[in-house]
């Protein structure tokens, strides 16, 4: 074995970008030379001790050097340079983990997940963000939204099933809202003018909890990427931070349909780490597919349960927020054993096409393993408010102003270059990609275009860039391009054409 | 396996004596012999049923019919066989059809000429209502003419402008604006946005291209939208999915039909104006339509009985952005070429155009006073294809007189992106040593291949039209 090791040592490297690293053990084994000792907080002015420091055999297999060594792993994984390679290493394996949906759906499932994202509610929306002034062209902005509204409710003709499901309705009317306001408002605030509006990327994040994994699997609707990220809502050591109220949930979570499941951890915010625009500004979430305002409004009567709409709608801005916030927290190089330095923070929009509902997420901390762990991450919530009344002749009734202002505000929350005095960042912030925008003239990269995209070569007949391409395997979908390139239906060779056409 | 074992007398060999009641008749042995890679099997074994190893109840003169036979077909079972010398593994099984093994099948697909349901439906008859005796022919967002651009043009009545050749140039307006306009950072925004619409936005190894196209679509309709603050003008333009168009008009003594559903249309409160002048119109009446006989100009549009004539833009009177903008058509079907999305453009910007010119003057067929405009974008995997269409006339029944005007602008190629190997291809399993692998190849480099900043001008231009000029 030792052999082994010995003849492995130089593909025995912790995180490296391939499919594959070596469970923990034999890791483990590995540092015995390269970790020689327990790295101690005080350097440099201490004097140098007579001896080695005592540390737990590497090869025991008692507690304290199970702990031992996979502190070591844990140490060579916090010290690769790029966050790229800490997700690699910290997710290699197929695990068991509790799925968790932003959405849940069972009685004070909020209280759940509260505690496994270790997360505190304040019933306000930050001073930041209510602070932000909304221009003149308040006005504008209104009546435009107000002609949105009606063209969604009153003017469109589509005569289809399909649109007017309350689902389909939310996306569009919150499309096409979200489209509006950046448009209208990106003239006064330059953070927009040059964000990333993706729809419907996914968003996925794992974490340990104090007893068990968990992972998050989560598709909010829009996302609003910018180039800076938000500044926090309040510091990391305010009362809410700290001493924050988070209720606690000791039974199992299968009470609550929250299963295990083996499958590949992964942290993915909705964009890949080589992307450019890297920090998350806002969300937008549709939420009538999962449940509708009626029936809750029926189970009130029936049940007393009417507060549950409001909680659910809370506990999904809490699970699509932390997950959100916390991959790119993963992004920034920080992981679960490696704390934040500074909060992270991103908002969201719920709605259903017609109440509004704001959330703004402060992530204090990523170490949830931790029980000793004295911070809280922080939701400021406000709950929902309809944006209108009816729709009476054509009129907009009711139309509610608040609404639309934080709507706008929210928006317009301005982006800031992040500060020094947050300390350092632990990685470079764009790391270098490996798409290029051009491929440059390499041997390989010209072979691969000839063989990839005849069509671009200058030197060969149609026909044979034709016989190419229908040998070329379409590898996008699976399939051939196959035999209709120059023409799908092959009129120029059908005989029963040609004869049709007088040419036999 | 049926193997071929010498040694073995001849006869039969059961597991158990106990099926060998059932078995309608003996059969000799070394039924299948191994011959290099081929099966062969004896005539007689395989063509009697109770062979089959499903249906050994089959009596021998009983014929096989698949169709009595489907649901062992969907669900396979794993079943112990009598014969020493057949092994069947799970999901395979003796089909005297295939003569030899199979292995599964799916389910077939619905098909209503087997349905009974068929039967019970009566044929469409004058007692329905919307019943006409004359038929209309459709052209719906699916319809694939034969004659490509020649064929839109003869339904549409149209003159192509500037025609070079099998392609053609836009208006000299939209090309000046596209020039003289500068959006910030474009440059680096489309080029982010190709890389994000083709890389970065999944953990899956591809991204299918109506995804892909929907995002550069809507990143470039966003990076379009920056220029707000210099020109307010653009607040006045709603962009609406799904959008509905129905027209009715009669070419010759055929009524056609143009209708459903297209992809993302860009609307506006005011109309915008003429790309040609009134001179230029009138000298399309000297044009003649170039002809596509022996071909009727109707063929490949669906003939139907049931319909109305009702035209409509797709919302209610009294919206305000009642003036279509631009059509942007997303191609997702694979079968779609340049022909099939330029005619479709054609079509419904002529429909869109049409319903807005009854609309406003009435359903008499005349020479518009103030021609009606629209235009078109058609995009698919980095190829855009440009059209401005422009109505002068609703008396399409006749070939002469003044013609309606067509610009295209096709095959603008705004980059191309490269897959390579590892990347893409080998994302399914292969079987090796008896374990199913995924290759892993050499990553090698993805990227564009060749940009052209020339293309986003021309949609630049088409985008800022209506709301500023091109002489700045």
């Amino acid at each position: 074995m030792a052999a082994l090791i010995q003849n492995m040592r130089p593909y025995l490297v912790v995180g490296k970008s391939c499919s594959f690293t070596w469970p923990p053990n034999v890791l483990a084994r590995t540092c015995m030379t390269s970790a020689k000792a327990l790295p101690s907080a005080e350097t440099g002015q201490e004097k140098k001790p007579l001896y080695p420091p005592v540390v737990p055999s590497l090869t025991s297999n008692s507690e304290a050097a199970k702990k031992y060594k996979l502190e070591l792993i844990r140490q060579k994984i916090a010290s690769l340079p790029s966050p790229k390679d800490k997700i690699t290493a910290l997710l290699q394996q197929n695990r068991k983990a509790h799925m968790l949906y932003a959405l849940g759906r069972r009685y004070n499932v909020h209280a759940y997940q509260q505690w496994v994202t270790r997360t505190t509610v304040v019933k306000q929306l930050p001073e930041s963000v209510t602070d932000v002034q909304v221009d003149d062209r308040f006005e504008q902005v209104k009546s435009q939204v107000m002609n949105l509204i009606l063209q969604e409710r009153h003017y469109m003709k589509r005569n289809d099933n399909k649109w007017r499901e309350p689902y389909r309705f939310g996306v569009v009317f919150t499309k096409e809202l979200a489209r509006l306001l950046t448009t209208a408002v990106s003239g006064g605030v330059p953070h927009l003018a040059t964000a990333n509006i993706i729809h419907g990327a996914k968003v996925e994040y794992c974490w340990p909890h104090t007893e068990y994994w968990c992972q998050l699997l989560d598709q909010p609707d829009i996302q609003i990427l910018t180039h800076h990220p938000l500044p926090q809502y309040c510091p990391m050591d305010s009362a809410a931070s700290i001493d924050g109220e988070v209720p606690v949930y000791e039974w199992s979570p299968r009470h609550l349909a929250i299963f295990e499941r083996t499958r590949k951890r992964t942290i993915f915010p909705g964009f890949k780490i080589e992307s450019p625009i890297q920090c998350g500004h806002t969300q937008f979430r549709v939420i009538s597919k999962g449940m509708s305002r009626e029936k809750f409004h029926q189970d009130l009567r029936k049940d007393k349960t009417g507060d549950q709409l409001e909680l659910r709608i809370m506990g999904s801005a809490v699970m699509g927020l932390f997950g959100w916030t916390a991959a790119q927290a993963f992004y920034r190089g920080f992981t679960w054993y490696q704390d934040l330095h500074y909060p992270i923070t991103s908002q969201v929009v719920l709605t259903d096409g017609r109440f509004f509902t704001f959330g703004c997420y402060q992530l204090n901390t990523l170490s949830l393993q931790q029980e000793d762990n004295p911070r809280r991450n922080v939701l400021f919530f406000q709950e929902s408010q309809p944006l209108y009344d009816d729709i009476q002749d054509g009129q907009v009734v009711g139309f509610n102003d608040d609404v639309l202002r934080t709507l706008l505000q929210v928006l317009g929350n301005r982006t800031e270059p992040l500060q020094t005095e947050w300390g350092p960042e632990p990685v470079p912030f764009n790391p270098p990609t490996r798409f290029n925008y051009h491929l440059g003239d390499t041997q390989e990269n010209l072979f691969f275009k000839k063989m990839y995209a005849p069509h671009l070569r200058k030197d060969l007949s149609s026909e044979r860039v034709v016989r190419k391409l229908k040998n070329f395997k379409d590898n996008r979908l699976g399939k051939n391009i196959g035999s209709g390139v120059t023409d799908i239906y092959q009129l120029e060779s059908n005989p029963s054409v040609r004869k049709f056409k007088g040419e036999d | 396996m049926l193997t071929m074992n010498v040694s073995r007398p001849s006869g039969l060999l059961l597991k158990s004596g106990f099926r060998l009641a059932l078995c309608p008749r003996p059969v000799a042995t070394s039924a299948v012999m191994c011959k290099g890679e081929e099966r062969v099997v004896r005539k007689d074994i395989r063509d009697n049923p109770s062979n089959h190893p499903y249906r050994s109840d089959w009596q021998s003169g009983q014929y096989y019919d698949p169709r009595n036979f489907r649901s062992e077909f969907l669900k396979p079972k794993r079943i112990k066989y009598d014969y020493e010398d057949i092994e069947c593994r799970l999901g395979t099984w003796f089909d005297p059809e295939n003569i030899g093994w199979s292995t599964w099948q799916f389910k077939r697909p619905f098909d209503w000429n087997e349905s009974p349901l068929r039967d019970e439906q009566k044929e469409p008859g004058p007692e329905d209502k919307n019943w006409h005796d004359k038929p209309v022919h459709i052209f719906h967002p699916f319809t694939k003419v034969l004659e490509g651009e020649k064929q839109g043009l003869l339904l549409t009545k149209s003159k192509w402008m500037q025609k070079e050749g099998d392609n053609g140039t836009l208006p000299q307006h939209i090309t000046d604006l596209g020039n003289n306009i500068t959006i910030p950072d474009h440059e680096e925004r489309v080029r982010e946005a190709i890389l994000y619409a083709h890389e970065h936005d999944t953990q899956d190894p591809m991204v299918s291209r109506n995804q892909s196209a929907q995002y550069m679509l809507s990143q470039l309709l966003f990076m379009c939208s920056t220029v707000t603050g210099q020109y307010p003008e653009l607040l006045d333009r709603r962009v609406v999915d799904g959008m509905d168009v129905t027209a009715n008009w009669h070419r010759g003594e055929d009524l056609i039909q143009t209708k459903g559903k297209i992809g993302t249309m860009m609307l506006s409160k005011s109309p915008l104006p003429p790309f040609a002048s009134p001179d230029n119109i009138a000298e399309t009446a000297d044009h003649e339509l170039e002809s596509i006989f022996p071909v009727a100009r109707i063929i490949d549009l669906q003939p139907a009985n049931i319909y109305t004539t009702e035209d409509h833009t797709g919302f209610l009177d009294g919206y305000s952005f009642p003036h279509m903008h631009t059509l942007f058509l997303l191609n997702i079907d694979r079968a779609a070429r340049r022909r099939h999305m330029t005619v479709k453009m054609m079509m419904f910007a002529h429909a869109n155009c049409l319903a807005r010119a009854r609309k406003l003057y009435g359903d008499t067929e005349m020479d518009l006073p103030e021609p009606i405009t629209a235009q078109g974008v058609a995009m698919e995997d980095g190829v855009f294809h440009f059209l401005v269409y422009q109505l002068n006339t609703t008396k399409l029944r006749e070939d002469g007189g003044v013609k309606n005007m067509v610009w295209l602008d096709c095959d603008n190629r705004l980059y191309n992106y490269m897959y390579l190997m590892d990347h893409a291809a080998n994302v399914w399993p292969l079987k090796k040593r008896k374990r199913w692998v995924k290759h892993n190849k050499k990553r090698l480099e993805v990227g564009l291949l060749e940009y052209n900043p020339d293309v986003l001008k021309k949609f630049v231009g088409m985008y800022m039209n209506g709301v500023a000029s091109g002489n700045q």
